[in-house]
């Protein structure tokens, strides 16, 4: 497919963004730090300077998180596009996001040490996403219409949703204390020693779409002209499928569900470069996704003092108007 | 080029076509005419594998098939289907592009003889005026030409056609027919057509693939074609 | 006219306060008042009566009026009539039973919450032998449960507002009366509702005995430490989800604190309830601080499991003090012990050994 020179110039742009964000988010806290203690907390560490600390253990951390699950998810949502040919489609409105809810209740609820341990809801989320993946692509054999796959995503969410109410109702305070605040989302849950397995299991997933350009670009006119174009349709589905599962599930069970990117990212970079090529689809949706992530985090810093919104509702504050946007402009 | 030996073509059980023995030329153009929900459309799909025989064989080439993998059937027989794929921010030029992917790499690069089919396609049937548009604001009969040029840089041996002139006027059906026929020719492809239209098929004045109406069996009608033939086999 | 004289008398005797120099003494409600530190009750007395008044914890505004009586048939305009003594009671409140239980009232006890927070052997003994039953949340009581075992009064915790059901109940004759002690800002405040549960199991001159004890204790060890000459910096609260709650100065927390003369880090936070804070700015603020308390978990483990990054608090490694081993002893009778507490924060802080052991902090590991 083409890739126009104001498509190449916009995702340069996109791509240096990215990085200037990511700066602009390290210094957005509330204690100012010194351009020092940044390169110190890298290169000369001092584990007893608490800015160092700071800058070291709890905001590179969250920066690089938030590029992590703005780029996921945008990825993530992108391909459940693609494949559905659904731009109404995403990890948490197909009901992959509830799956990892779900698992991730039931290991902090049954109140079972081990998992609601750190490693067990991770590979809860983790299993619950990819489940509730296969679920959906089990759905998506008998269901021709695109409306209709979005009703069932949407009554998996609110089943799992009805089940997650009666686990609260009987847990304890703590555990339902647990549990609602995992739901808020925080970008702020992951350890420095966690990042060079969530960043590595990142790329890859970014690496397998990067393989899969080809087929996602012929899948954008359908199932059926994508097998007559040579597209071997169900293994490429399943790929797809995993490579979704593994951004949603290591998003969700690293950060907690984070709603809206999936959905609404992947739109707006369509409209913004009008094309259906995947090479530019994917790297546009990392750079936007990430990038949104972090806009949306160094507002909430910034607004910090006053207020404190959990970056769940912050994204779905700005998410929700938007989709109705897209909605209203397809219709029109 | 394609051979259909005992074939029966149906869905599940319910037998719609019969063929004895039947073998398809390369360098013909034929158009397949039969009576509404005669199996025209099943036909098709059998050719291609996407519906399964009930009994016998088709052969592409002296090869069964069902032993064509994926890849070496996208590269043998194209299909322009009756749907048109509802697609935003689709480039036509894109659109027409995709073609090319059974033969381009893992990353869908195109490399200059690719391009220069696509061109190909498009100088012959005559869309250059189409090239910046997208897929999503052509005419319906834009969008018939466009999936042609598609299937025609998808470059195969075989191109089969579900009523791609249904929504073209007179002049251009009757274009598009006798391009193709033309492109049968001087390619050497083997292209099947099915048509609603008997007196502009039969303008086109080539050969005709006639469901038998009583006896549920496809007939080969050589041209020239005689009207009234056609019209009881078929359509009586 | 004699009666008239022992009203005045036991009206003198009790009526008057000690003054303090600790924070937000309340004004008098009316000169009957038995209650000096307490915002959120008032209990006059009448002769054997008594006249209860519930204040709202948000207006101030009298909310609820009883007439506690042990003249049958007795009534007061304005005021709902409740017999006392009482003989079955429900509570939802656990300081409820360590206040009973001080009073050694509380086998007057016929319904709790729920029985694993119960600290008092001898309540969660009838709970085994099913003289106790259990009624779970307030949001959602088994009302059937509850008539069936025909307490005359359920004491609720009053979260907002009335209990669901309360109305149902009332018109069966069983009464609901807040216990606001939880609300309470003043050390002292929470524990002088003795004096309600006094009033209403028939121990009142032994619950106002009690307290006047305690009252003494508290302002002696207060005194004393105010001769200390160290003043630690304390840290208190605890990380939900991304936010550290931090107690206010003039919450419950932050007096104690000062009249254990310490310097608690947020005390300049205005306010009885808590401050959000982010963790950046805990950690920032807290690398010289001195102790943790109150960190909500009783272990370095279970605290570390919550957030690793809290690693990074400066008194984690040493000085972080919990209440967290024994929570129920905790909930059910800090309210009735404040000297107790602050003769643990004397001796954690100032490391003067004001008892032989301490009452209920320790010392995470």
């Amino acid at each position: 497919m083409s890739l126009t020179k104001k498509q190449l110039y916009f995702l340069i742009i996109a791509g240096i963004l990215l990085p200037v964000l990511c700066v602009v988010h390290l210094f957005s806290g509330q204690i100012s730090i010194e351009f020092q203690d940044f390169s110190n907390s890298l290169f000369h560490y001092n584990n007893q300077d608490t800015n160092q600390i700071i800058v070291r253990e709890l905001r590179i951390p969250r920066m690089l998180m938030a590029v992590i699950a703005g780029g996921g998810l945008s990825l993530a949502g992108l391909l459940m596009q693609t494949l559905f040919n659904n731009p109404l489609a995403g990890p948490f409105v197909l009901g992959i996001n509830s799956g990892s809810s779900l698992f991730v209740a039931f290991s902090i609820m049954t109140g079972i040490p081990f998992l609601s341990s750190d490693f067990g809801i991770i590979s809860s989320a983790l299993i619950g996403a990819f489940s509730f993946g296969v679920l959906i692509m089990f759905f998506s054999l008998f269901v021709r219409s695109h409306v209709s796959l979005l009703l069932i995503g949407l009554m998996l969410g609110s089943f799992t949703g009805a089940i997650v109410f009666i686990l609260q109702a009987a847990s304890s305070s703590e555990e339902l204390k647990s549990f609602t605040m995992w739901a808020m989302g925080s970008l702020q849950n992951t350890e420095l020693s966690q990042l060079p397995i969530i960043s590595s299991l990142f790329i890859l997933g970014i690496i397998g779409s990067i393989l899969l350009i080809k087929p996602l670009n012929t899948l954008t006119i359908g199932e059926e002209e994508a097998k007559l174009l040579g597209t071997n349709y169900k293994t490429i589905r399943l790929v797809i499928i995993v490579i979704t599962a593994l951004f949603t599930g290591l998003v969700t069970a690293f950060c907690g569900p984070i709603a809206f990117v999936g959905l609404a990212v992947p739109n707006l970079v369509r409209i913004i470069f009008k094309t259906q090529n995947h090479f530019v689809l994917i790297f546009a949706s990392v750079f936007i996704g990430g990038a949104f992530i972090l806009i949306c985090d160094i507002l909430i810093q910034i607004l910090e003092s006053s207020i404190h919104i959990p970056i769940n509702a912050f994204t779905s504050l700005v998410g929700a108007p938007f989709v109705v946007l897209i909605v209203l402009k397809r219709l029109a | 080029m394609i051979e259909f030996k005992k074939t029966v073509i149906g869905h599940k059980k319910s037998p719609l076509i019969s063929i004895d023995f039947l073998e398809l030329k390369a360098g013909e153009l034929y158009i397949l005419i039969g009576k509404n929900g005669s199996g025209k459309s099943t036909l098709l799909n059998s050719i291609i594998g996407f519906n399964s025989l009930l009994s016998g064989e088709v052969l592409v080439e002296g090869k069964n098939i069902t032993s064509f993998s994926k890849s070496e059937l996208s590269k043998t027989v194209s299909f322009v289907r009756s749907t048109f794929p509802q697609t935003d921010y689709l480039k036509v030029d894109d659109f027409i592009a995709l073609g090319r992917s059974p033969y381009t790499n893992a990353l869908g690069r195109l490399s200059l003889l690719d391009k220069d089919i696509i061109n190909n396609s498009i100088q012959t049937l005559k869309i250059a005026h189409l090239k910046g548009k997208f897929t999503s604001d052509l005419s319906d009969g834009e969008r018939q030409l466009v999936s042609i040029a598609k299937a025609l840089t998808q470059d195969t041996s075989i191109i089969l056609l579900d009523e791609p002139t249904a929504f073209l006027d007179y002049s251009n059906k009757s274009h598009l027919h006798q391009l193709l026929k033309r492109i049968a020719h001087e390619t050497n492809k083997c292209i099947i057509l099915s048509s609603h239209d008997l007196d502009l098929s039969l303008d086109t004045n080539c050969s005709f693939l006639a469901i038998n109406n009583s006896t549920k069996e496809l007939h080969l009608v050589e041209a020239p074609a005689e009207k009234s033939a056609l019209l009881n086999m078929a359509f009586s | 006219m004699k009666r008239m004289l022992l009203l005045i008398l036991v009206l003198n005797l009790f009526g008057c306060s000690p003054t303090s120099e600790t924070k937000s003494l309340p004004e008098q409600k009316k000169e009957n008042s038995t209650v000096s530190y307490a915002s959120h009750f008032d209990l006059i007395q009448t002769g054997d009566d008594f006249l209860l008044h519930f204040m709202s914890p948000e207006s101030g505004e009298i909310e609820h009026r009883f007439f506690l009586t042990k003249t049958i048939d007795s009534s007061r305009t304005g005021y709902t009539t409740i017999e006392i003594p009482s003989t079955k009671l429900i509570t939802l409140s656990g300081t409820s039973i360590g206040m009973l239980s001080t009073l050694d009232k509380q086998q007057l006890i016929v319904g709790v919450s729920n029985k694993n927070y119960v600290y008092d052997p001898k309540t969660r003994n009838r709970i085994e032998n099913n003289e106790v039953i259990e009624v779970g949340e307030e949001s959602n009581l088994p009302l059937e449960k509850i008539i069936q075992s025909s307490p005359q009064l359920i004491l609720y915790s009053g979260f907002g507002s009335d209990f669901p059901g309360s109305k149902k109940l009332n018109a069966l004759g069983i009464k609901s009366i807040p216990i606001y002690d939880w609300r309470e800002t003043h050390p002292l405040g929470k524990a002088e509702w003795i004096k309600l549960f006094g009033a209403l199991s028939n121990s009142y001159e032994k619950a106002e005995s009690y307290f006047n004890e305690i009252e003494s204790a508290y302002f002696e060890l207060k005194e004393e430490a105010k001769t200390l000459s160290e003043s630690p910096t304390i840290l208190s609260g605890n990380l939900l989800g991304d936010i550290w709650y931090a107690p206010n100065g003039n919450s419950f927390v932050a007096q104690m604190l000062e009249d254990a003369h310490v310097t608690y880090k947020y005390r300049e936070a205005k306010g009885t309830g808590s401050t959000q804070l982010s963790l950046e700015q805990v950690i920032k603020d807290n690398t010289n601080t001195e102790f943790w308390i109150n960190p909500g978990f009783s272990s370095k483990n279970a605290i570390l499991e919550l957030n690793t990054k809290l690693k990074h608090i400066g008194p984690l490694d040493k000085n972080t003090y919990c209440y967290s081993h024994n929570i129920n002893l905790f909930w059910e009778r800090s309210a009735i012990e404040p000297h107790h507490v602050l003769s643990d924060f004397i001796q954690i802080f100032h490391n003067v050994k004001t008892s032989d052991s301490l009452y209920f902090y320790k010392n995470i590991e």
